[in-house]
């Protein structure tokens, strides 16, 4: 064949939807054969993905990278979404210019949109130069242990965690040795201390014959690993992450496997089971038999095992990685908690100021139109599990109030949004006004639109939020959320249910307040009801989910373990109390927890937080009074606290000084005398119930 | 196009550096990152790259860019 210009042209041309390797070949060829002119000038024209990528290559090449940045800034995919290859080119070229932050917010946008093996290969050398640029804001240590080898899942999960945000440290020993790390008192997993220990086992583990006698395997099988959990309880405070164990992907008994109650099938899956009865607090599941049953290949990969002890396979790490990553964003309560949406074309097909009612797609008998509603469903099930989700979106808002009222298909109604801004400003400026309004920061909301000009200028502004790419195709807005468990939660409580209530009253108030100016009116008229109690065993959980996810409201951000927790509440040297708000428009649920360490002349406060939706309300204050005259009933005379200052806990410096606590030594460390201590009133909060 | 050109390609993907040049008998003594995680992605890159499965004796086998060539070329039924 001769390689002319034609030839190198059609290559990229026909190249698929992702002609990387296309384009990579026309390259080396034309460079090898002194053609990039020639090439250069033929692809000018041509609008074509392949076209546009092998005209920035070749640019590169001929002019350098200034010349090359605005054309790969154009090299996206048909559908308009950004290319996670393209990505990294363009930050290696930020990266060569100095610009590491830049790079790395690229690579972050590819990051958070593939989910292919090979891509994080790519991806990880210009990923660790750019490292600083990422912001290493929260340090994090996890341990590997497993059966297999774990170096590809730890290059995965180290740029997972970059990512997101994490300084993660990672600690690896040899495959296989994971029972004498955990049993042993002296090994380098007790020295290392993390914070979560990753036990990663397949069915080889399990020791399950094909077709059992009795239950005598399973049963040795379950067994064993809770006494590694236990083992792990006894030496280190981390939490566990378990995976269950998806059946082997070959069987010889086939479908007696599953039909004979000691097939290996079956007793694989009472092993699953018997592992979500034992697991308490500290031990998290993830479901590997559905990430097995939805991912797009095998689970396992035998000749990666055999060859190079990879279990399970590399297509998948990527994916499992996220679930660890999510469940640890999860448990240090950084999950996401609002979405907010576009109208058009994502949550219906069409556009409605043209379409109209009856034009849009929205149900049946469009296949699109089914898709959408679907689509609208999985958004309702997130909201009904305590996700927040809200409008932004250009339309004319009676349009949209008529789509979301009145459309037969339509699933999601006005009142399923904690606020809505439907108008013709700025969606950046109405995001930010939705995190006002809510008291939310923005580090808490994903964005899904499909119009890639609004996601690029929400990524500019608005760092914080997570934008990912779609296309408006709802099966790929599913998949999008899917991909980045973004909302992951590890407990569901009765608060998660009512949140929505309670956010939707914020923005009501909110509302309000524009037009009433005179706040403590506003706040007498709300009827603000407050309970309160000691924390007992039906409030601890809701009070360690407090504990651990308040940021703000946080005089000195403890994280409590559900463990830790119940040991100080039943411990007399502690003093544990929740409190709860209610008024006119809704039930906060349980939105404070304080706990002091009592001795007989000095109470110490040991943790003092609240729910930032409540802020402003004087439930600070009345946390305040009760713990001064619990401590002075009690006959101390002193109370002693600390603010540890965080990040975003600057809200809280001035809480302590603000109730005639006073700095003993500019160390943070703070002392009250409850003799000459002048109480505060509360008289906006009426007290509904005491219990002591 | 060589196997070899289009084997480079893969090459300098993996490891990052479009400047990189691989001959025949390079090994991993040539190449320091090309250790043992190195090797698994790029058993990995190039199965993507040639749409090939290699088969466990070849994997055991490979120790330069020619064990890679001659696995793939075996791959793609040329006879050697």
């Amino acid at each position: 064949m001769t390689v002319n210009v034609e030839a190198i042209g059609a290559l990229v041309e026909n190249s698929g939807t992702d002609p990387r390797r296309a384009v990579q070949m026309a390259t080396a060829m034309a460079v090898e054969r002194r053609l990039e002119r020639e090439v250069l000038r033929a692809v000018e024209s041509r609008t074509t993905v392949g076209a546009r990528w092998l005209r920035a290559a070749l640019t590169e090449r001929e002019s350098g990278p200034d010349a090359a940045l605005p054309l790969w800034d154009q090299v996206v995919a048909p559908n308009g979404c950004e290319i996670p290859d393209v990505l990294l080119q363009r930050a290696r070229i930020l990266a060569r210019g100095g610009d590491t932050n830049a790079a790395a917010s690229l690579i972050r946008i590819a990051l958070e949109n593939s989910r292919e093996f090979e891509f994080f290969i790519r991806a990880e050398t210009i990923a660790r130069k750019c490292k600083v640029g990422f912001g290493r804001k929260r340090k994090v240590k996890v341990a590997l242990l497993s059966s297999s080898t774990t170096s590809l899942l730890r290059s995965v999960l180290e740029l997972q965690f970059l990512r997101d945000g994490f300084e993660a440290e990672i600690y690896e020993p040899p495959f296989g040795t994971y029972a004498q790390e955990l049993l042993t008192a002296k090994s380098g997993l007790r020295a290392f201390q993390p914070d979560f220990i990753l036990l990663l086992l397949n069915w080889r583990d399990l020791g399950l014959s094909s077709i059992a006698a009795d239950d005598t395997e399973g049963g040795a099988a379950i067994v064993r690993i809770r006494d590694l959990w236990r083992a792990a309880g006894k030496l280190l405070s981390g939490k566990i992450i378990q995976l269950t164990f998806p059946p082997p992907m070959y069987d010889a008994t086939h479908a007696l496997s599953s039909l004979m109650v000691h097939g290996k099938s079956r007793m694989i899956r009472r092993v699953n089971d018997a592992l979500y009865q034992a697991a308490q607090d500290r031990v998290l599941l993830i479901d590997s038999e559905r990430i097995a049953a939805t991912f797009d290949g095998t689970w396992e990969d035998p000749l990666m095992w055999s060859s190079a002890k990879v279990y399970p396979a590399p297509a998948v790490l990527p994916t499992l990685g996220e679930h660890i990553v999510s469940l640890i964003r999860a448990e240090m309560g950084l999950s996401r908690k609002l979405l907010v949406l576009d109208l058009d074309n994502t949550l219906w097909g069409g556009v409605i100021g043209e379409d109209g009612m009856n034009g849009i797609q929205l149900g049946p008998p469009s296949a699109l139109g089914e898709r959408y509603q679907e689509f609208q469903q999985y958004l309702k099930n997130l909201k009904e599990r305590g996700m927040l989700l809200a409008l932004a979106s250009k339309n004319n808002p009676e349009d949209a109030e008529e789509v979301l009222r009145r459309h037969p298909n339509c699933v999601l109604r006005p009142q399923d949004f904690v606020s809505s801004k439907v108008n013709w400003e700025s969606k950046v400026d109405n995001i930010r006004g939705i995190a006002r309004e809510l008291r939310l920061g923005l580090d808490s909301f994903v964005f899904l639109d499909d119009n890639p000009a609004e996601r690029s200028s929400v990524r500019r502004e608005l760092p914080e939020v997570i934008v990912p790419e779609i296309s408006g195709e709802p099966a790929e807005s599913i998949a999008a959320l899917e991909r980045g468990l973004y909302f992951q939660a590890v407990r569901l409580t009765e608060e998660d249910r009512v949140r929505n209530a309670s956010y939707f009253a914020s923005a009501h108030q909110a509302e309000q307040l524009n037009s009433i100016g005179n706040l403590e009116d506003y706040l007498a008229g709300l009827s603000m009801q407050i309970e309160h109690g000691p924390i007992d065993e039906e409030t601890s959980i809701r009070a360690t989910q407090l504990i651990n996810k308040t940021n703000q409201f946080n005089l000195t951000t403890p994280r409590y373990s559900l463990e830790e927790l119940q040991a100080r509440i039943t411990s007399p040297a502690f003093w544990c109390r929740w409190y709860r708000l209610k008024d006119r428009f809704a039930d906060h649920g349980l939105i404070g927890v304080l706990i002091a360490h009592v001795a007989e002349k000095q109470w110490s406060v040991d943790a003092w937080l609240m729910s930032c939706r409540v802020i402003g309300r004087e439930v600070e204050s009345f946390m305040f009074l009760d713990l001064a005259e619990c401590a002075r009933e009690a006959g101390a005379d002193q109370i002693v606290a600390r603010y540890r200052p965080t990040e975003k806990n600057g809200l809280v410096a001035q809480l302590l000084p603000r109730f005639g606590f006073r700095e003993s030594d500019g160390t943070g460390s703070f002392v009250l005398d409850l003799s000459t201590t002048k109480f505060p009133e509360c008289k906006l909060l009426h007290e509904s119930r005491r219990s002591k | 196009m060589s196997i070899l050109f289009q084997l480079n390609l893969v090459f300098q993907e993996v490891f990052d550096d479009p400047q990189l040049v691989v001959q025949a008998d390079t090994s991993p003594t040539d190449l320091r990152d090309w250790d043992s995680v190195a090797q698994v992605k790029l058993v990995l890159a190039i199965e993507e790259a040639f749409a090939i499965r290699l088969t466990n004796d070849e994997l055991s086998s490979i120790h330069t860019v020619r064990d890679f060539m001659s696995a793939i070329a075996r791959q793609k039924g040329s006879i050697e």
